[in-house]
């Protein structure tokens, strides 16, 4: 029973500390600019969120004597400053009309089962759900691609 | 049916920047001193700390491709988050944000 309440209550606290949190504008931000690979996101930053629960709970307390947190903030500044001017000057020296791999992705088809998108009475809304970003028509769906059964 | 292929290069930058923004943050110091008041459960503060940041990561998934990237041009997306990371990464450096001392 400890067992159950140590588990919901360190759920509750993380929750309440993590909303709104740099990580979470980050991985919105990724999420954002890749709606079709949206599962590949969550895949990576859930791996790298249990990776760092995974060294707090066990080295987490020695490295933290060594390498304060601090110091980690600057490198994670750094990184973020990196790939903000990185997008920053791909994104301007790109016109918005231009096709690049962020742009297509909104004409790109969806990775969903067939017998997902089956069973909905209405296709054209139905395509609307099941696209995230996607604002095509649902005869798109084919033209996107004639014939690559890729 | 087409199959959209892994973009590696997409998932060692979400999982580079994820891991390096979540170390040193203020849910690892509090998942730190949980673990560190319950020695004996550091299993089950692991569990409960790791389903609460998969769960946060599945909301902002879903808030991203379904109402940021259908309401938003993914030119705009683009600059916009180019420039929070920017700023964030400017506040990140100079310790207006995340300057936390481990309680160790």
């Amino acid at each position: 029973m400890s067992k159950l309440l140590t588990t919901l209550s360190t759920y509750i606290i993380i929750i309440l500390a993590e909303l709104g949190d740099k990580t979470q504008i980050a991985t919105l931000a990724f999420a954002s600019n890749n709606p079709t690979r949206r599962w590949q996101v969550y895949g990576a930053s859930s791996l790298a969120l249990v990776l760092c629960v995974a060294i707090e709970v066990t080295i987490g307390a020695a490295l933290a004597r060594h390498i304060s947190p601090a110091l980690i903030n600057r490198i994670a500044g750094i990184v973020f400053l990196a790939v903000g001017v990185v997008s920053l000057v791909g994104a301007l020296r790109r016109p918005a009309s231009a096709t690049g791999t962020e742009s297509t992705s909104e004409e790109s088809v969806f990775p969903e089962p067939p017998g997902r998108t089956s069973t909905p009475a209405t296709p054209s809304k139905a395509s609307s759900i099941y696209c995230g970003g996607g604002v095509e028509a649902p005869g798109s769906l084919n033209a996107a691609n004639p014939e690559q059964p890729q | 049916m087409k199959r959209l292929s892994l973009d590696w290069r997409l998932l060692w930058k979400v999982f580079g920047v994820v891991w390096l923004s979540e170390m040193g943050d203020k849910t690892q110091v509090t998942t730190l001193l949980l673990a560190g008041a319950k020695p004996l459960y550091i299993f089950w503060v692991a569990l409960g700390s790791a389903a609460a940041l998969v769960t946060t990561s599945l909301i902002e998934v879903t808030l991203g491709s379904a109402v940021v990237a259908r309401y938003l041009k993914p030119h705009v997306i683009k600059i916009a988050s180019a420039v929070t990371f920017i700023v964030l990464g400017l506040l990140l450096i100079t310790g207006v944000m995340g300057n936390i001392k481990a309680p160790v």
